[in-house]
């Protein structure tokens, strides 16, 4: 090395050193002007026996049950001062397969999933200001879960990430009660057809919400306004800006009230107006919006009753979600907007080899038509579209010797039943992927579905506590699809029974065993198409401090016919996820 | 039959099975039931508490409206009502990671803890005053307590937590020793059940010397923080179990999402709500240098010069020596234990009124004591 090229490199492990040192003393004394608390160190070991390999995926949902993973996240938040704090998170991403990949394999092949290059990645940076002025509370730059506003408006739209979105976000008091407003710049994909066109940085949602009481009522009014800009093609001139045309527009009104009748009866309701226009677009067959214009409503009304009845409560929930109801912005995971549990979880992606055991959890509704179950694991909430639904649920839960249960009776039926798309095939006849994505619309249905779910569960005073559950449900779903057509009529019945028994092991672990049996019986026209399967389930929770661990192991076996063509299969797979997550 | 029609069967069976139970089980009711009510809309702690941003925390979560206590034959069933129906963790998803909150808080809510302080004796001072870490709040000399129930969402991870710490922090002290102190006078509750708004948790009778009908109650709400983070020390110092959380979500400047927030320039106690006759009472209680006050139904309290415990290393029996370890950065000299000082002047009082030493005497050497301070 020459001087300059040694004091260069002198400089720069001086840097690096005090790089070091600075995250080492960070690290040590974390009461420090920046705060690390919630960094951790992430780790997640999928085994599987499934016959396809996962390639490099990370996750049930996107094809690997097979692979481990180490990921780091750092959160850094800082108060500036009092009116002033800041934050960011780095995360690293990995593919199932970063512990066999050896530390390198696709880092520098462009090809290959952005997973296995193991980014080192900023995730999330804002900046709170709590100025003190009588007029704002506080206002947000940057990112955000955007959890403040409502799953029918502006939900969240978590992919990875819950913090993905980015915006400005503004909080103030408004006569007795408060005003919010925020900018969100629109994610790329969220446009007609999964895109937005040109001028897509400039895109954006904009939405206001106030929220007042009076007389002891709640009330929320909630404006939106989606637009995705497109430069006109016309405009050719480079020095006079640009002229821009609405590609899509999602405007969304809101209101929502609530209230206590009396002291143990609560009514709440909510009301969703939605336009969608959009312009210039030529539409394929595939969206996750609608092909042409389009107005709609959604509304629910909820009821929650304590009765007279030591221990009986009653909830009650009316319906009613358009068809053509449009929140491009709605929530399209993590939220659950309908009271009933809908579809039977253990069927979940039924047909498709990756799914044989279904889901281990219960799903959850949202009101977009195509939910997001992208890099979910076996053992999470699913998401299902609940675009068209409408019905009643009534839900009673009564407790009786130290026996708390509850019962689940919904009968809900279909904005999409219909004939020929309704008449309104232009409309409609974009969402047609009935995969892993979306529902679909279908041409012709004619269809209603029933739900029943009792849960019984009780403590036995054994060994320390025995907590044993007890689920009972089915869902009867029939379609009878094109009206004076015996051969298509669709009749699907689950059933499935699931007894659970846990126990805390000691302090920090906790323990489970369940046994699940599910049938599942479809009958299209005169041919019955039959399933069973029994899911054994085993399951560990341990804890230290600054430590967690978690294992789902699951066995299911059975026989099926799940591709409906007449042949029964026999059913066979054992998949397990743990994780451990040390927190800072 | 239809599969409508079927279902319909189904559901009566379901109906009928539960009325069947419920008239099993309306012969055990008792009508012995204590029922303290507390002010509405007064979850906001001193006056300036402010909810965390997240959207699961909502104005009304952590407004406690009523305790009830209930007898049953072998224990009892507390049962808190809150404004708002109680969050469920089944389908919420922890901050980092996709796991479900329910994984973490098994016993089906998770955004509060609820701490119940019951004075048995009536004897002014006789007990204790502290309140567990992470509360930072004293109780009146008044209400000096016996026995203290804990409703958090974790709570085998935070009694472990508090034991384990204790046993570190107190290596002198034999660990089986701290454990029975704590499981003879501190309950975590984990027999759980949530409906609606109200959460009932059962604690059995053996856990209490006297009956429901002779207590004194100071109860409150805290925000609940369901991760334990490592607690990273620069040397190989044990963790001081005061400095834990303990499942409490503490208050921060700014308007953080997953703290408390608070107007004023002063942090105030991370009490969010607490049994009081007034909102103005629960802020005066709630004000700095103030003593929690019992919110339940008056008793009449007798005086036999007792001396309360007011830390949990008295509590457990810990030698002054053990804690008075820690030197002045300064000058090097060992720093007074503020528990060793409050126990030299409990010592130092009872001599007092046992008349072994004068008044002067007395004077003198309390004296001494707090110069050391």
């Amino acid at each position: 090395l020459n001087p300059k090229e040694e004091a260069e490199m002198n400089t720069h492990n001086i840097k690096h050193l005090s790089l070091a040192i600075g995250l080492a003393l960070a690290g040590t004394a974390s009461a420090g002007s920046i705060d690390f608390t919630g960094s951790n160190i992430y780790i997640k070991f999928l085994d599987g026996d499934r016959l396809t390999e996962a390639n490099g995926s990370i996750d049930t949902n996107s094809g690997g049950d097979q692979g481990q993973f180490s990921e780091l996240e750092l959160r850094m938040h800082a108060v500036i001062s009092p009116q002033v704090e800041a934050g960011a998170r780095v995360q690293s991403r990995s593919s199932a397969a970063y512990w066999s990949e050896f530390g390198f394999n696709g880092e520098d092949d462009p090809a290959l999933p952005f997973t296995h290059k193991k980014f080192m990645k900023l995730r999330g940076a804002y900046v709170t200001l709590t100025p003190g002025y009588n007029w704002l509370d506080m206002a947000t730059i940057g990112s955000s879960d955007w959890g403040m506003f409502d799953a029918f408006t502006f939900g969240k739209m978590r992919y990875i990430d819950r913090d993905n979105l980015n915006g400005l976000y503004f909080k103030g008091p408004i006569a007795g009660g408060s005003w919010e407003f925020a900018r969100i710049s629109l994610p790329e994909y969220l446009g007609p057809e999964f895109n937005s066109g040109s001028l897509s940085a400039n895109d954006a949602a904009h939405i206001a919400q106030f929220k007042a009481t009076l007389a002891d009522t709640k009330f929320t009014a909630i404006l939106e306004n989606v637009s995705d800009q497109e430069r006109l093609a016309s405009d050719t001139t480079l020095t006079d800006g640009v002229d821009s045309v609405n590609r899509m527009r999602n405007n969304i009104f809101g209101f929502k009230a609530e209230t206590s009748l009396m002291d143990s009866l609560d009514i709440n309701a909510a009301f969703y107006r939605s336009n969608y226009d959009i312009n210039n677009v030529q539409l394929a067959n595939w969206s996750n919006l609608l092909g042409t214009n389009y107005n709609d409503n959604a509304f629910q009304i909820n009821l929650d009753w304590s009765t007279p009845v030591d221990g009986l409560t009653v909830n009650y929930q009316h319906f009613n979600i358009g068809a053509g109801y449009v929140s491009a912005t709605g929530a399209r995971r993590e939220s659950d907007v309908l009271l009933t549990e809908g579809s039977e979880a253990a069927w979940y992606g039924w047909g498709d080899p990756m799914w044989v055991g279904g889901r281990a959890n219960d799903m959850q509704q949202v009101a977009v038509t195509i939910r997001d179950n992208d890099y979910t694991d076996f053992d999470e909430t699913g998401a299902e579209s609940s675009i068209g639904w409408k019905g009643d649920t009534v839900l009673l839960g009564y407790e009786v010797l130290d026996t708390p249960m509850s019962l689940e009776f919904s009968k809900i039926g279909y904005n999409t039943n219909w004939q020929d798309w309704g008449g309104k095939q232009d409309v409609f006849d974009v969402i047609n992927w009935a995969g892993a994505t979306g529902p679909g619309f279908k041409e012709d249905q004619d269809r209603d579905t029933t739900i029943l779910a009792l849960k019984v569960s009780h403590v036995f005073d054994v060994i320390g506590g025995l907590a044993t559950s007890l689920k009972i449900k089915s869902v009867d779903d029939t379609d009878t699809r094109t009206i004076n057509l015996a051969a298509d009529d669709q009749k699907t019945e689950d059933l499935g029974t699931t007894l659970t028994v846990g126990n805390q092991l000691s302090d920090d672990l906790y323990g489970s065993i369940s046994y699940g049996k599910y049938s599942r019986d479809v009958t299209i026209g005169n041919t019955a198409y039959n399933s069973d399967k029994d899911i054994y389930s085993l399951r560990f929770a341990y804890n230290l401090a600054g430590f967690e661990a978690g294992m789902l192991t699951q066995w299911i076996s059975g026989e099926g016919d799940p591709n409906q063509d007449g042949t029964v299969d026999s059913l066979k797979q054992y998949r397990l996820k743990a994780y451990a997550k040390v927190l800072f | 039959m239809t599969p409508g029609e079927k279902m319909l069967q189904r559901f009566w069976l379901c109906i009928l099975l539960c009325i069947g139970l419920s008239c099993i089980a309306y012969a055990g009711d008792s009508p012995d039931d204590i029922v303290i009510k507390d002010t509405l809309n007064d979850d906001t702690g001193n006056g300036t508490l402010i909810y965390p941003t997240r959207h699961d925390f909502q104005s009304g979560d952590l407004d406690l409206t009523e305790l009830s206590i209930q007898p049953v034959t072998d224990g009892y069933w507390f049962k808190a009502e809150f404004k708002n129906p109680i969050r469920n963790p089944a389908k919420v998803t922890t901050d980092s990671g996709p796991e479900p909150l329910s994984e973490f808080a098994r016993k089906g809510f998770y955004n509060f803890n609820i701490d119940i302080y019951i004075d048995e004796d009536n004897i002014i001072a006789s007990g204790n005053t502290f309140t567990l870490p992470g509360r930072h709040a004293t109780l009146a000399a008044e209400h000096a307590w016996e026995r203290a129930i804990i409703l958090t969402p974790r709570p085998e991870t935070m009694r472990s937590l508090l034991i384990e710490t204790l046993q570190q922090q107190f290596s002198s002290l034999p660990p089986a020793e701290i454990e029975q102190k704590i499981n003879a006078q501190i309950l975590f509750a984990d027999r759980v059940q949530v409906r609606g708004k109200s959460i009932s948790f059962f604690v059995p009778a053996q856990f209490f010397n006297t009956a429901a009908s002779n207590w004194s109650i100071t109860a409150f709400i805290t925000a609940a923080k369901l991760q334990v983070e490592a607690t990273w020390s620069p040397s190989d110092e044990p963790v001081d179990a005061d400095s834990l959380e303990l499942g409490v979500m503490q208050p921060a400047s700014g308007r953080p999402a997953n703290q408390l927030a608070y107007r004023d320039s002063a942090k105030p106690l991370p009490i969010v709500d607490i049994l009081a006759a007034s909102t103005a009472e629960q802020n005066s209680m709630l004000s700095h240098n103030a003593s929690l006050q019992a919110g339940g139904p008056g008793k009449e309290k007798s005086d036999h010069n007792a001396i309360p415990v007011t830390s949990l290393a008295a509590f457990i029996g810990a030698p002054p020596a053990v804690a008075n370890n820690v030197t002045n950065n300064t000058t090097g000299n060992p720093l007074p234990n503020p528990d060793n000082v409050t126990r030299r002047l409990e010592t130092l009082q009872l001599l007092y009124k046992d008349n072994i030493i004068t008044e002067d005497e007395y004077h003198q050497q309390r004296q001494r004591i707090l110069n050391e301070l």
